[in-house]
């Protein structure tokens, strides 16, 4: 998997043909559609940051697979605030805001496959928060989890547990 | 686009799980068996530990009745936001009824208690270990007997956690004797005994004991058992700090700072503030003084970390000098929280103005006469229904540890 990655940046590289861009680093999303950012963005995402140093800056043009031309943006302009020492309280709420519960877990992923640290902690408290009061049945819902107990076992287990089951937070209706 | 929904990976979902509050955790128990065996694993409990202590711990109250013992915590911050502070529900349970307990100490979210029959002789102790955030509460460990018929056996009891052994460990002692009890282990065994003489006042609970740095840590006496802390009868090359490695169960002795060369009205406190050991005391001249340790054990690295004047307090406070201050923790900007344990108030001292500017007190007509800092965890959340199996076939052995006096 390693080698296909860098036999396929190789070839983007050589693809790279105007010397002038080397400055900014092209990212191309899973869907091939190619974002320019300035280095010290690169820098935020280690992932990026460890591909262009292991080939002494050559390569430019980082495909990202695994992230969408939807989700990128978002990935972009929070380490461009976080460079800017520009990370709010209420920039990260209004960031927040905008996002699904699909979305947010999408982001979750990119940010840990990019390995960018301080999204990827936000981005957890914030799963953190969406889940906290919820229900067994929602937590379910929210990570597509299959329920194996048999109904016997769960039985069991939430009367043992019943005293967690109080002041629990009815579920949304629109969980999307 | 992708369309079927997102899989996060274990890994990740630990991580999100980690910063969750214990009940959710319980709760979400009946996830899936994947999610109840992760939410139990030693690995995923620390984990969340480690999250936990993060935060600006709770102070756990405790107070003290012949019968039974109250319990409560409250966020430390909002001392800050009021003037005063009701506790309202107590976070024991009927379990505790009909038996005198003592919280011995708290660490990672565990409570340690110890009990002592009251109605029979010689008295008959025994430790249990609860966590209020599990609701989980161990059998009765340890047993021994407690004779009172001379007082220099009375023990000084402690509670700790040793990283090298990752056990639990409670201390009793006293002079020429020192004894470990290992939870899981659940046996008392007896180490090597301290020259000094330990600090036995059953009014006074600040001084209990100070866990910090993998050790436990006391104020103890060079020359005999003090029952009672009368300054009179003091001086201060009799006081000395003494401090149990919890891993290698070897002691060493500390001497105060150099500076504490007067004998106050009232004891001094030890505590663990911003990860160093605390030694705080009055001073002259209606004066309070905290000192740091900064580099553990190394009694060249006692710094000042505070001083103020409590003499505009006086006219509410006529008896500050006797009350012991316990310091209950130090904010980033180096305000401080001060519990005036015998009065049930907690004073706001202000690092700008070098003041105490404000007091919040405790409304509940109880005297909540000890403050530790708590942080919930689930260390031990299956004890109580594993033990009980045990119960059946080990009920007569476990721990019984005859006394020899």
């Amino acid at each position: 998997m390693a080698e296909e990655v860098s036999s396929q940046m190789n070839s983007l590289s050589i693809s790279e043909t105007n010397p002038s861009s080397s400055a900014t680093i092209s990212l191309v999303s899973g869907d091939d559609i190619v974002f320019k950012v300035e280095p010290t963005i690169a820098k935020e995402m280690e992932t990026v940051q460890s591909f262009i140093d292991e080939t002494d800056g050559k390569i430019t043009t980082i495909p990202l697979p695994n992230i969408s031309s939807h989700d990128l943006p978002y990935v972009i302009e929070y380490c461009e605030k976080s460079i800017a020492g520009k990370i709010t309280k209420e920039f990260e709420a209004e960031f927040v805001k905008k996002l699904n519960n699909e979305e947010v877990k999408e982001l979750f992923l990119a940010a840990n496959y990019l390995n960018i640290k301080k999204l990827l902690d936000f981005l957890s408290q914030v799963i953190a928060d969406r889940i906290a009061n919820k229900s067994v049945e929602y937590v379910r819902r929210y990570f597509g989890i299959e329920n194996d107990f048999t109904p016997e076992e769960e039985a069991k287990l939430r009367e043992e547990l019943a005293w967690t089951f109080t002041g629990v937070d009815p579920d949304d209706e629109d969980e999307n | 686009m992708i369309i079927v929904p997102v899989t996060v990976p274990d890994d990740l979902i630990a991580e999100v799980l980690s910063l969750l509050k214990v009940k959710s955790l319980m709760r979400f128990k009946c996830v899936s068996k994947s999610w109840n065996s992760l939410i139990s694993d030693p690995f995923f409990v620390n984990m969340h530990l480690i999250k936990s202590s993060q935060n600006i711990p709770l102070t756990l109250f405790s107070s003290h009745f012949s019968k039974y013992t109250l319990l409560n915590h409250f966020p430390t911050l909002r001392f800050l936001e009021k003037l005063s502070i009701t506790l309202a529900n107590d976070i024991t349970d009927n379990r505790f009824i009909n038996n005198s307990n003592l919280l011995v100490g708290c660490c990672n979210g565990l409570l340690c208690f110890l009990h002592v029959s009251v109605y029979n002789w010689p008295q008959e102790c025994y430790l249990s270990f609860f966590n209020p955030a599990t609701k989980s509460l161990s059998k009765k460990l340890g047993y021994f007997s407690l004779p009172l018929k001379n007082p220099h056996s009375c023990f000084k009891f402690s509670f700790g956690y040793d990283h090298l052994t990752s056990k639990y460990k409670v201390l009793a002692f006293r002079l020429n004797e020192v004894r470990v009890f290992t939870l899981g282990d659940n046996v008392w065994r007896n180490i090597q005994t301290f020259p000094v003489y330990p600090y036995i006042n059953p009014r006074n609970h600040v001084n209990g004991g100070v866990y910090l740095n993998n050790s436990l840590n006391w104020f103890a006496f060079r020359d005999m058992t003090y029952f009672d802390y009368d300054w009179e009868y003091f001086t201060i090359d009799k006081f000395v700090i003494i401090s149990l490695d919890l891993g290698t169960e070897t002691f060493k002795q500390l001497m105060p700072p150099k500076v504490f060369d007067e004998v106050q009205l009232s004891m001094p406190t030890l505590s663990a503030l911003m990860d160093c050991l605390c030694f705080s005391h009055h001073s002259n001249g209606d004066n309070f003084v905290i000192w740091q340790m900064r580099e553990f054990g190394v009694e060249e690295s006692w710094t000042k970390l505070l001083k103020f004047s409590y003499e505009h307090l006086l006219p509410w406070f006529l008896f500050f000098r006797y009350i012991p201050l316990l310091p209950l923790y130090i904010f980033e900007n180096g305000d401080a929280l001060i519990w005036a344990s015998e009065e049930g108030y907690a004073i706001r001292y202000n690092k700008r103005d070098n003041r105490v500017v404000d007091k919040t007190r405790m409304t509940n007509n109880l005297y909540w006469i000890l403050a530790r800092h708590y942080a919930e965890s689930l260390v031990l959340q299956g004890l109580w229904h594993q033990e009980n199996e045990e119960e059946l076939d080990e009920e007569d052995n476990v721990g019984k540890y005859e006394e020899r006096c």
